[in-house]
């Protein structure tokens, strides 16, 4: 992070792709060299992207690790930074602050457990970074599930990768969406309806889950039906959010702040707190 | 500072000496006499612009430590790529005249913008971040605050610490003897201040530290408004004894204005954006904001974490009083300086609430 938490390191777009009719993926990279080494992310953390004359906005990193000042994000076009960050190109220059937060890698070490991931819709891309280090470290871990959830077919992000994770061995990948079209040969309906296929070895099962707030509560509530401990229960959250270094105030959730204390928790973080987290 | 240095400052040396500054190219802030009766902390342009005895205004010192927009880099497009400047640096400023809640609002800001803390590699999820705009501002500037002899009529700073007169937390604090102030060192800064000008500032008179302690014990006997015991209502919001019925009885007396906040010298959220000059310039700014505005936190979605009045009014409530903050700034967050009670059209202030609030019982949730 830069020593002036409010100034950007100025960066360049050197890939994009599109996902889906509205969100693209973005690639990045931090123009100076000295500013690069500095920029080393952990996977759950997120960066602040500028558009200069619309503003900044957070987006989580979906890869790790990368090289020092590399880093992609994914993107849908729905606010003011949003769109205009749909209207660059390739070679055009943003800002980046980060890298921001803390990482899944600081909440209960899944190392020799089952780990499940349950994403639903743009909630997908903070927990690719997870899903990530995981295939890095693969001998590391037990059983490995993903659970993804999305509107429909069409709506569903990284369609390349995921058909790619269906046929890999070491991973055990589900798909579901609210409402199907033609094509479509898989199951419909909310994520939380993939649960009773799973056969969960509770007490050594670890699950990281980010999606829409209906979705994660939903997701909670069934989990601590099924009796997974709470300590094992890891939430990406996010807020609105506006400066992403603890002073705005807006990502506030009783006295915790998202962007510095978060975006990661377990649910025995969030559970007590005075308001909704989600 | 266990040991303050004291001295004795003129009163009829005060706008030489606010002139000399003036002249030298200092910022010299201190009360001035708004156009309808009111006071308010600004910059002024002459010593003739001071006001003299007043009751604390609408805005106080966090107009200068933390202003309601200001720059926080700008940008420009060149032929070799985007470039950001960072502010220019700003000469020393003077702060005459604030009141002890004032000063100890900005010593509750020194703890949250991170003073003295440490951003880049090092930095630790849920560590402060150290403010750069903040910074810069605290630093450059010598704070001189004059105790009150009276409290004004809505004023409670005896029940959160924070006055009428300080024992630590200020560069000087000045004590109203009549024809002379009684000057109290509290920081090397001040120390420093004080040996610049030392021509104004003389050895006190052997009784006058007597008579400032004296006049300490006199105004904590004038207070006006009912004194409010924080204690009991932090351990009933921290034990659940105040339920959604509750916080949708303050909610209605609430018109959503943020005038609570906006006047509060405690709140410091803001809201951040761009300015486009033209296609190729502009800055990023930022400015107040408050959680008091359903905006403060709904999402492009839709969705809103607090999307109720209610709710809001809970988080503004919580966010001051809760021990929950106290883990992470052993202050509360408030400092009864009453501009609440005075901006409030609902009359839902931190005194009163926090009344209902001890008040209150389970079985009869509505205040």
């Amino acid at each position: 992070m830069n020593p002036n938490i409010y100034l950007p390191y100025i960066s360049e777009i050197t890939d994009i792709k599109q996902e889906t009719p509205d969100t693209r993926t973005y690639d990045v990279r931090i123009k100076k060299k000295d500013e690069a080494r500095l920029f080393l992310s952990r996977p759950g953390q997120f960066v602040e992207a500028s558009v200069f004359g619309a503003g900044e906005a957070p987006f989580g990193l979906t890869t790790s690790p990368q090289e020092p000042g590399m880093m992609t994000f994914t993107v849908r076009a729905c606010g003011k930074v949003t769109n205009a960050l749909n209207e660059m190109k390739v070679g055009d220059e943003i800002g980046i602050k980060g890298p921001l937060g803390n990482s899944f890698l600081d909440k209960i070490d899944s190392k020799g457990k089952d780990v499940l991931v349950i994403g639903g819709g743009i909630g997908l891309p903070p927990l690719r970074s997870m899903i990530d280090h995981i295939f890095n470290h693969r001998a590391d871990y037990h059983d490995f599930t993903v659970l993804y959830g999305a509107r429909t077919p069409a709506d569903r992000v990284y369609k390349y990768q995921l058909s790619e994770w269906e046929k890999k061995t070491d991973l055990k990948l589900i798909q579901t969406v609210d409402v199907a079209d033609k094509e479509w040969t898989g199951n419909v309906g909310v994520v939380t309806t993939l649960f009773p296929k799973l056969k969960l070895d509770i007490p050594n099962t670890v699950v990281y889950t980010c999606g829409p707030p209906i979705m994660i509560k939903f997701v909670i509530i069934e989990l601590l039906k099924l009796g997974l401990p709470e300590k094992q229960i890891v939430s990406t959250l996010e807020r609105y959010m506006k400066c992403g270094v603890g002073k705005c105030g807006h990502c506030c959730i009783g006295n915790k702040y998202v962007c510095t204390e978060g975006p990661v928790f377990d649910y025995t973080e969030i559970k007590g707190l005075a308001e909704e987290a989600f | 500072m266990s040991q303050n240095k004291n001295y004795s400052l003129a009163k009829s040396k005060v706008p030489e000496l606010l002139a000399r500054l003036i002249k030298k190219g200092d910022e010299v802030w201190g009360p001035m006499a708004g156009e309808n009766g009111d006071t308010f902390l600004g910059q002024l342009p002459s010593e003739k612009d001071l006001a003299g005895d007043y009751v604390n205004g609408y805005l106080g010192a966090k107009r200068f430590v933390f202003p309601q927009l200001e720059e926080m880099f700008s940008y420009k497009k060149n032929k070799s790529g985007l470039e950001l400047t960072e502010p220019e640096a700003m000469p020393r400023a003077v702060i005459w005249g604030i009141r002890s809640c004032d000063m100890s609002a900005v010593n509750y800001f020194d703890s949250f913008f991170g003073q003295g803390a440490k951003s880049g590699p090092e930095w630790k999820s849920g560590d402060p971040l150290p403010d750069p705009l903040y910074q810069a501002r605290r630093n450059r500037a010598v704070f001189i605050t004059i105790g009150c002899n009276v409290a004004g009529p809505k004023c409670f700073c005896v029940c959160t610490d924070s006055g009428p007169f300080l024992a630590n937390g200020f560069d000087i604090q000045l004590t109203d003897l009549g024809d002379r102030y009684f000057a109290e060192v509290g920081s090397p800064k001040g120390e420093e201040f004080i040996k610049e000008f030392k021509e104004f500032f003389t050895a006190p008179q052997n009784d006058d530290q007597h008579a400032r302690r004296t006049l300490e014990n006199e105004a904590e006997k004038t207070f006006q408004q009912p004194i409010s015991f924080f204690a009991k209502a932090m351990r009933r919001m921290d034990q659940g004894h105040l339920k959604p019925e509750f916080w949708q009885k303050v909610a209605d007396y609430c018109i959503g204005c943020g005038g609570c906040i906006y006047v509060c010298p405690m709140c410091s959220c803001f809201d951040v954006d761009d300015k486009a000059l033209d296609e190729n310039q502009g800055m990023r700014y930022r400015s107040w904001d408050t959680c008091d505005f359903a905006g403060f936190t709904r999402e492009v979605s839709g969705h809103n974490p607090r999307a109720t009045r209610a709710d809001r009014r809970k988080r503004w409530f919580y966010h001051k009083v809760s021990m929950d903050y106290l883990e992470k700034n052993p202050v509360i967050g408030c400092v009864g300086c009453g501009r609440c009670v005075i901006a409030c059209p609902g009359g839902i202030d931190m005194p009163t609430v926090i009344r209902w609030m001890r008040k209150t019982d389970i079985e009869n949730p509505k205040p």
